[in-house]
């Protein structure tokens, strides 16, 4: 069985199109990681002798650990007027510096500053509006936790975009498993041998979820030690709704970014799981490889351009459980826990029993296609 | 050793491939004879259990295949017409991955890999990638696999199409040697290859065998359809557009022409004795040319 699932790996993994893939996946997490994390768009504005001074890359990264050190903990009312009056800049200063003071948000004062100006502590002019904690976050201020996010923040934003394309070259190395076959009709040969339709056929697919999990098992790793050696761990235990981008503003429940990491973990390989299982049953059911690549491609694709949103509310989560959707985050996580008699949870647990449904339901369809094939 | 068909019926919607065949194969070499459309490729493809029958069944030493399950994989050996390889893989490579498939250890496969692979003539090239192979020996490689397992039923179908006739002799003499103590069927519309090395002949046509027997009693079916005369270059077309014309051979001014056909085509018409060329064109010059 490891010869045969040997054989099979090398089989998906020697192709000139999975390399080329491969490599523009690699150069695309690189650039990724370069904007984002490494040391990505970290930047502060400050003011010295009366001059705007920049600062960027991992400087910046280390001057905003050291302000978020000073303010880390429960977001108060008195925090976010004391971030907000430090780290403004006058309006003389953006005079002075040819810069319009009405588009002051444009410009980074630094994470704290940024995280509060975009959950709407500010007005325009950059000085603060009076809004009180409880005010923006409602029945959620009280656990709202400020700190150094931007690094978290960044790396889920990576690591989304980087699993969706992931995810577009599994649909290429995946789909082939089962329709190459009869492609070069091998599959009278394959389904001629003694373990051909069983342990053969078993071990293509036990390759298919191996690459799946030990190449989403490597992005995750390589995103996450990035991250942790320009960023460290800290601000782990701060509010998402806190991030500098409010990319998870809306998140209806505490949620803090290690929690969010290791929820997004199983949004993630849990989509990985179900887009495999889909792609490997439209393999052994695909006349040819080219005919299962595109309509796994385009199983896999065009979820994301549904209007899920016309759906009652209902209906609507269970578009954002497939995985394009559920990979994406975003909208699945504007969703509010669901109660289940005293239990709530997050919507994204649901994603957990839908992966095991579907990953058995197609281990067992893609195997009984194959055995089962009739070869013409 | 038997592989029995009986009453063997194949049909894809309204058309019968394989039409109630019914067949007792022992050791020795069957040529499956028959133009192409006559349900070669089906029969094999049913007989290595890759395709379910419409009807009747195929037994191997008195069991049904379908209930002998990977116990006839496992005596079996069958090379497709036209089947791919995969190109990035070598010789060497490819040989242990079919014995993986095939279930043998890794290393009586390995050993066996080279012992075929010497036989087939291509242990110099067994690190060479598979796409660089000529037709050929891309077809060695395939006797090789089939073989892999030393099958008792070996089932080739049109192993040699495509392959020039120094290939062709050659893939015809490893089949021979490979032939001993197995039932070893060999589908082809490619008459030369059955005349040398086929002990019986199956003839097919329109999804039946039409005829069954060794060569020489298949070959008297025809006895007295076969003639020759000499005429006149001028002549040709005219008999041509008459009569089921096999060779024709230039002699000085003449043509010498071997017709087929029931009744003595013209006065001077002599009497041949019929080869399985003949007989092909007798039953197949409808449907399309020997090779």
């Amino acid at each position: 069985m490891k010869q045969l699932i040997s054989f099979e790996i090398k089989k998906m993994l020697r192709k000139p199109l999975v390399w080329a893939a491969l490599t523009g996946l690699i150069v695309f997490i690189a650039l990724m990681e370069y904007s984002w994390v490494v040391p990505g768009y970290a930047c502060i504005q400050t003011e010295n002798d009366g001059k705007r001074v920049t600062i960027e890359g991992f400087e910046a990264i280390a001057i905003n650990k050291e302000i978020s050190a000073a303010y880390c903990g429960p977001l108060t009312d008195e925090k976010a007027r004391s971030i907000i009056e430090t780290y403004d800049m006058p309006d003389s200063l953006w005079e002075s510096n040819d810069i319009d003071p009405g588009r002051e948000y444009h410009y980074s004062h630094n994470l704290l500053y940024d995280s509060l100006s975009a959950n709407g502590f500010v007005n325009p002019d950059g000085s603060y509006k009076g809004t009180t904690v409880e005010e923006v976050f409602g029945a959620l201020a009280p656990g709202m936790i400020i700190g150094y996010s931007t690094g978290w923040e960044c790396t889920i934003n990576v690591l989304l975009y980087s699993f969706l394309l992931w995810g577009c070259i599994l649909v290429v190395i995946v789909s082939p498993v089962f329709s190459e076959e009869y492609t070069i009709h091998m599959d009278a040969l394959i389904l001629t041998g003694i373990h051909g339709r069983r342990k053969c056929t078993l071990a293509k697919i036990v390759s298919a979820f191996l690459i799946t999990t030990v190449g989403s098992a490597l992005l995750l790793s390589v995103c996450t030690l990035l991250h942790l050696s320009v960023h460290g761990s800290v601000g782990w235990d701060s509010s998402v709704q806190l991030g500098e981008l409010g990319y998870f503003g809306s998140v209806p429940y505490q949620l803090n970014w290690l929690q969010l990491y290791g929820l997004s973990c199983i949004a993630w390989f849990g989509g990985m799981f179900v887009l495999t299982s889909i792609v490997l049953v439209v393999s052994a059911l695909g006349k040819s490889s080219f005919s299962a690549l595109v309509i796994a491609f385009v199983i896999y694709v065009v979820p994301m351009f549904l209007p899920w949103n016309i759906l009652p509310e209902s209906l609507e989560l269970w578009g954002y459980l497939l995985p394009i959707t559920q990979m994406q985050l975003l909208k699945l996580f504007r969703f509010d826990l669901i109660a289940l008699g005293s239990l709530t949870f997050p919507p994204v647990y649901l994603a957990i029993p839908i992966t095991v449904i579907i990953s058995i339901a197609g281990i067992l369809w893609s195997k009984r296609g194959f055995s089962r094939h009739q070869v013409v | 050793m038997e592989l029995r068909i009986e009453n063997l019926t194949k049909q894809y919607g309204t058309f019968i491939a394989i039409n109630n065949l019914s067949a007792v194969l022992t050791c020795g070499v069957y040529g499956l004879l028959g133009a192409n459309g006559a349900g070669k490729t089906t029969l094999m493809r049913l007989l290595c259990d890759i395709q379910l029958p419409t009807a009747g069944t195929i037994c191997y030493d008195g069991e049904n295949i379908r209930e002998y399950g990977d116990r006839y994989r496992n005596v079996l050996g069958y090379l497709p017409q036209d089947f791919g390889y995969y190109p990035d893989f070598t010789a060497m490579k490819f040989l242990l991955y079919m014995s993986a498939i095939k279930g043998l250890s890794k290393s009586y496969a390995g050993q066996r890999s080279l012992e075929l692979l010497d036989e087939v003539d291509l242990l110099q090239v067994k690190d060479k990638k598979i796409k660089t192979f000529s037709g050929g020996m891309k077809q060695r490689l395939g006797i090789a696999q089939a073989m892999l397992n030393d099958p008792k039923v070996l089932i080739l179908d049109e192993p040699t199409s495509g392959l020039d006739p120094k290939e062709r002799v050659r893939f015809r003499n490893l089949i021979s040697s490979f032939s001993r103590n197995k039932i070893v069927l060999l589908s082809t519309h490619i008459v030369s290859d059955v005349e040398y090395i086929a002990g019986n002949i199956l003839v097919m046509k329109k999804g039946e065998f039409i005829h069954k027997g060794k060569p020489d009693e298949i070959i008297h079916t025809v006895d007295g359809k076969v003639w020759e005369c000499r005429v006149a270059d001028r002549e040709v077309p005219s008999l041509e557009s008459r009569f089921n014309i096999g060779n024709m051979r230039t002699e000085g001014e003449n043509i010498i022409l071997r017709i087929i056909s029931e009744e003595k085509p013209l006065e001077d018409a002599v009497n041949v004795t019929p080869n399985l060329e003949d007989l092909y064109l007798y039953y197949f010059s409808d449907e399309d040319h020997p090779q």
